[in-house]
């Protein structure tokens, strides 16, 4: 444009276009994405990330083996499903904020969110439902891990994969809406409790004053609706936790109890109101 | 490296039908994307940041993103260059705020090349990227809207239909933003020394 004296456009050196070529075949050796171009002189690039992408999501027509739940830091969360596990932020956290990063760069809300760089990951939870080992339910994995960035604001990043018949898979990546109204589940006398995300029967948010929580989450019975009442031990790590209280349906809800040094400081109870956004920011499949 | 240019057949292929066949898993396709499209993105991308070097950094950022999201994304007149284009905006603004790990990932790379090129020829550069520094530090002060249409259709000289479609927003409104950001640029470049 003339009245901003702009640059003219220059013709691309075939050196740049072959170092541009290289790096998008050279896919960063954690992921597991294919490199996308076909160009003969970077197959063994693309064959060693193959490999080396390959092993941490393996999948059988039986469900998943162990190869992401059984890290060497992960435990059992007490009293939960038998799949759900804890673990410490190591290499597969990062992995996993890299593809939430993914779908928040391309998203027109990028603005919204911290730099990648600053995002501090504060624990893992990993869900894996074996699949029935036939037809459409061959099982899923679904992986949040919690984080905060510089100026100490939580997010929560998930990541899911699920197998379906002839083990063909989807794989997505979802992260938490920062602008999104928290749910409010107890607040008063210097203690905060709330929820920031919701996904997949899965509810993660921030406790501000306690050191421990106890939920409860009532769900209408699938064939009667009659609302059933269940204990649903938490991971609370620095501040955030995580639950699985499962589908929201009405009259879903959740009470929750927060414990400093072993007393009741606060509780509150929160009721499912289908009229309310998720709470999910950007996401991607592949 | 062996440059391999993808396949032409007789007919040239749409952007619309290319970035099907790429988002179903077919790199021939996508291959043709990139070498149709990687000299705008990568000129686009200088605008976006007044470095050659950045620029290139940032166009294979595009270009990996495009692949990981084209099964989701819908093409806009039977272009993919407001997307890339927006791609390359947002990324550069994070480049901004704190460089990513994913450009630092890119960057480890090995890069066999040693010949000098065409990012190393600085001196003759350094009255253009002056100029689209001092350019870009205006267009950053500008609203979101505006700054989003200038980015669009002045600095990637998009058509305003095209730019239009792909904000969601009418023609009319792209018109606008495009009429007030002119004037505050202007009125911008003049304040620079």
């Amino acid at each position: 444009m003339k009245d901003l004296d702009l640059p003219p456009h220059s013709p691309l050196p075939p050196e740049v276009r072959d170092r541009i070529r290289t790096r998008v075949n050279a896919v960063p050796p954690r992921s597991r994405y294919r490199a996308p171009l076909s160009v003969a002189a970077a197959v063994a690039v693309v064959a060693a990330g193959a490999v080396i992408v390959g092993q941490p999501m393996s999948g059988t027509s039986d469900g998943y083996r162990a190869g992401t739940t059984a890290l060497p830091s992960a435990t059992t969360v007490p009293g939960s499903s038998p799949q759900l596990t804890v673990s410490r932020p190591n290499a597969q956290s990062d992995e996993d904020l890299d593809r939430c990063w993914a779908a928040v760069a391309t998203s027109p809300r990028v603005a919204e969110y911290a730099p990648r760089s600053t995002w501090q990951p504060v624990f893992t939870v990993t869900r894996a439902r074996p699949g029935r080992g036939i037809g459409l339910d061959s099982g899923s994995l679904v992986r949040v891990t919690a984080f905060s960035d510089n100026s100490g604001k939580p997010g929560f990043c998930e990541n899911g994969e699920v197998l379906s018949e002839g083990s063909k898979r989807s794989w997505g990546a979802t992260v938490s809406d920062p602008s999104a109204e928290p749910i409010p589940l107890a607040a008063g006398g210097g203690a905060n409790i709330y929820g920031t995300y919701f996904s997949h029967g899965l509810l993660a948010g921030v406790a501000q004053g306690v050191d421990s929580l106890t939920f409860r989450a009532t769900n209408p019975h699938p064939d009667t609706g009659e609302p059933i009442g269940y204990d649903c031990p938490p991971v609370v790590r620095d501040g955030l936790f995580l639950v699985e209280v499962g589908g929201l349906h009405v009259p879903s809800g959740v009470a929750v109890k927060g414990f400093d040094d072993g007393n009741e400081v606060i509780s509150g109870e929160w009721t499912y109101d289908p009229a309310k956004d998720p709470m999910t920011g950007p996401s991607m499949m592949e | 490296m062996t440059i391999a240019k993808p396949p032409r057949g007789a007919a040239i292929a749409s952007d619309v039908e290319l970035w099907s066949r790429a988002a179903d898993g077919d790199r021939q396709a996508f291959g043709e994307l990139f070498e149709r499209h990687v000299e705008a993105v990568w000129n686009h991308a200088y605008r976006l940041t007044a470095s050659w070097s950045q620029a290139e950094d940032l166009t294979s950022s595009t270009f990996l993103l495009a692949w990981r999201k084209c099964r989701e994304m819908r093409l806009v007149r039977d272009s993919a260059l407001p997307w890339l284009y927006t791609v390359a905006g947002n990324l550069a603004r994070d480049e901004r705020r704190g460089t990513t790990r994913f450009l630092h990932a890119l960057r480890r790379v090995p890069d066999s090349s040693v010949s000098a090129d065409h990012a190393d020829d600085v001196a003759r550069r350094v009255d253009g990227d002056a100029r689209m520094a001092r350019i870009l530090a205006a267009v950053r002060s500008l609203p979101r809207a505006e700054r989003q249409a200038v980015e669009l259709c002045l600095l990637g000289e998009l058509p305003v239909p095209d730019a239009a479609e792909f904000l969601g927003v009418a023609e009319v409104s792209v018109r606008s933003r495009l009429s007030r950001a002119r004037a505050k640029l202007r009125t911008k470049l003049r304040e620079q020394p």
